[in-house]
């Protein structure tokens, strides 16, 4: 059974440059490819990476615990995109069967592939000029430009994103880049257990939303 | 009753209600006791401190009359809502009570956020996107809270540092700036309320009267915990300012909003703009008169919109021209109490509040007037629509005619217990009914048929007797709330 030595070894393994490239690459992948499965994976990543970098500021006991909670909302959110992918492939069966419908699967993007990456450079150069200019309460360098660049990544893909999942996905790369901005010019422990809470509550949240039956056709909610 | 049993109190309770949804006698008797019991427990509640790994927690005077007001109106909601075909949502209004009923007795802001943004994200949970996997209002809604949590943290922050430096205000400024910002997205300040209309398509008409008139409101009360632990951020920063041009801007644009408006769920949303608008102004004048007048208009808000938003789940839910003559009143009462022309104290916080517009700014007056007479355009527009709806309908319920039924066998083992259980006590009281004299018989025989439209017509009586009492006793209500805005930490 792996102990902490272990994850302390584990998390030892990834030097500086490897933690920068692989929060680089979750936020590209979260942003830029559709497929839920790879943006699933580049959310489990960022919770790896994420918890490295907070080992630097809390105990790494603690800071496994977000590495938990980032493995529960991997499950949840894995279970979820499993039972909505199930949904529309038994509806499009029964289409081809009834051929009543020929409307077209709609993305998961509002934008396509060419605009997604002038998104993506727009986010790099917001990053380089805020934590050029400004220093949020003296936060250490290195945590003010990695909170930013997974704040900023996420809310992009929020603006970006129609899909239900996607966007629960990029609001916890915010709550991430938020807590490791606020956790590094407040080291509080309670704040860090309440974020670890509310990431859980989010992918509840999302989980249901995403599969919630939606209203019945035709009567919109709230008309007489 | 100590805090914690009244937390208790308040969760079981929730559970009870959300598991009795599924037959519904059974969700109209427990929304009624569930009500009952918390309406109780909350006036018997101990008004002690109580520590908690290393959090206190008080109940104080103005919160305790806010939370009985809260448990009256979401038992009022859950009643109406009990009566109808699908009740999923019967539970939520009494689920984000408990980490509200947090926010609302902890001394710590940072704890208060996160539990008054875990509430608003279970409300999420009770809302229905109207397309599968896509973002909607309610994915939107849950992306503003989480952000203007942030904002709110990170203005606290600001504030906590602000005595390192007390000769300087540019923290002060900032934490000003980033608490406004966030309070600005949650209680939908113009320009942040682009999110209403949306969130309203998606959401119950019961849960926007919760999470509008009750939740909202929760918001300020943190704002002022923090300025009675801070009372720079009063003192030396513009925020009775921000308050006033927030809530001139919300006066006009949710007046405006109202007069196009047609759908009841989006009118009841900008209607409760309008008057947000008006706890603004109020809150911006900065008195103990102020403050008073806020929370009365507070208070009306969330009768305003518990009023309509029970009237109009009553009227829908059962078919009944009776009712829906009943029902028509208590909307018309519920819109005027959000326009503020309901006579009474209502009318008496507002002209109080125009009158001092009048003497300022004449223009401003005018323009508070049209927003007024918009959320009654709205209000008339809406009814006249549903008077058009009115078409023939009996007079009584139709006798139920159960559905041809689906062989136990087909369905899975949940439901079959589930059917099974309930036909085994409908076949009880269909014994015991058989076994009494006729004219018991008889009179039995009608109330199975008619319970939900006499139990709906005597909500919707009690609801808006309750309205008119509270105009006509204006003096009590104001002392009340004097006395109770008084005790508040940073005024005293």
């Amino acid at each position: 059974m792996p102990s902490l030595d272990d994850l302390a070894r584990a998390f030892a393994a990834v030097s500086a440059i490897e933690l920068l490239a692989g929060l680089f690459v979750s936020v590209l992948v979260v942003m830029l490819i559709p497929d839920w499965r790879l943006s699933l994976a580049a959310l489990a990543a960022q919770y790896f990476f994420v918890a490295i970098l907070l080992s630097a500021l809390i105990p790494l006991q603690i800071a496994a615990v977000r590495l938990i909670a980032g493995c529960l909302v991997a499950v949840m959110f894995f279970v979820t995109a499993r039972r909505a992918d199930a949904r529309p492939r038994r509806q499009s069966q029964a289409r081809a069967r009834i051929q009543w419908s020929d409307e077209p699967a709609r993305g998961v993007f509002w934008m396509n592939l060419p605009f997604r990456m002038v998104a993506f450079v727009l986010v790099i150069l917001s990053v380089i000029a805020l934590s050029g200019q400004f220093v949020l309460l003296s936060a250490p360098t290195p945590f003010w430009v990695i909170g930013l660049w997974l704040a900023l990544g996420g809310l992009m893909t929020i603006a970006l994103t129609r899909d239900a999942l996607k966007l629960g996905m990029s609001l916890l790369f915010f709550t991430s880049g938020f807590g490791v901005i606020y956790l590094s010019i407040d080291n509080s422990l309670l704040i860090y257990a309440l974020l670890v809470i509310s990431d859980l509550v989010i992918a509840l949240a999302v989980s249901h939303i995403a599969t919630v039956p939606t209203q019945s056709e035709g009567r919109r909610r709230g008309e007489a | 009753m100590g805090l914690p049993l009244l937390l208790v109190t308040l969760t079981v309770s929730a559970v009870v209600v959300h598991v009795a949804r599924y037959w519904r006698p059974f969700a109209f008797v427990a929304s009624v006791g569930a009500t009952i019991v918390l309406v109780w427990s909350v006036q018997n509640a101990s008004i002690g401190k109580f520590d908690l790994l290393g959090l206190s927690f008080t109940f104080q005077p103005l919160s305790r009359d806010y939370m009985l007001a809260a448990m009256a109106l979401s038992g009022a909601l859950a009643i109406a809502t009990s009566f109808g075909e699908t009740r999923r949502t019967l539970g939520f209004l009494f689920w984000s009570w408990i980490v509200w009923l947090v926010a609302l007795l902890v001394d710590d802001f940072v704890v208060g956020v996160f539990a008054w943004a875990a509430g608003l994200a279970v409300m999420v949970i009770a809302m229905e996107p109207r397309r599968m996997r896509r973002v909607g209002g309610a994915a939107y809604f849950l992306v503003l809270i989480i952000i203007a949590s942030a904002l709110l943290l990170l203005g606290h922050r600001f504030a906590q540092l602000y005595p390192l430096t007390p000769d300087q205000i540019s923290l002060l400024e900032t934490s000003i700036l980033f608490l406004a910002w966030g309070l600005g997205l949650l209680l939908a300040m113009v320009p942040f309320m682009l999110w209403l209309g949306p969130m309203a398509d998606e959401t119950p008409l019961p849960i926007i009267a919760v999470l509008l008139g009750l939740g909202q409101p929760i918001g300020l009360w943190l704002l002022y915990e923090l300025i009675g632990q801070y009372p720079r951020l009063n003192e030396l920063s513009n925020l009775t300012t921000i308050f006033q041009v927030g809530g001139i801007s919300a006066i006009l644009v949710g007046g405006a909003l109202c007069a196009l408006e047609r759908r009841a769920a989006r009118l009841m949303s900008f209607a409760a703009l309008l008057a947000l608008g008006f706890v603004f102004m109020d809150l911006g004048r900065n008195s103990l008169e102020g403050i008073t007048n806020a929370v009365l208009e507070m208070f009306a808000r969330a009768l305003g919109l518990t009023l309509m938003a029970a009237s109009i789940t009553v009227a829908r839910e059962i078919e009944n021209r009776l009712l829906n003559y009943v029902a028509i009143p208590v909307f018309i009462l519920g819109a005027m109490m959000l326009a503020g022309i309901a006579p009474g104290i209502v009318l008496a916080t507002r002209w109080n509040l125009l009158l001092e517009l009048e003497a300022t700014d004449m223009r401003l007056f005018y323009l508070a007037m049209l927003a007024t007479a918009g959320v009654l355009i709205g209000a008339a527009r809406f009814i006249l629509s549903w008077l058009d709806q009115l078409g023939p309908q009996p007079d009584w319920e139709e006798e139920f005619v159960p559905p041809a039924s689906i062989p136990d066998f087909q369905m899975p083992l949940l439901a079959r217990a589930r059917s099974s259980a309930r036909r085994r006590v409908s076949d009880f009281f269909a014994r015991m009914v058989e076994s009494l004299p006729s004219p018991l018989r008889r009179v039995f025989g009608g109330v199975s048929r008619e319970w939900r439209t006499a139990a709906g017509i005597l909500l919707l009586i009690v609801l808006g007797g309750f309205v008119l009492y509270f105009n006509v006793t204006p003096a009590s209500w104001y002392a009340r709330a004097l006395e109770t805005t008084q005790q508040m930490t940073f005024l005293r």
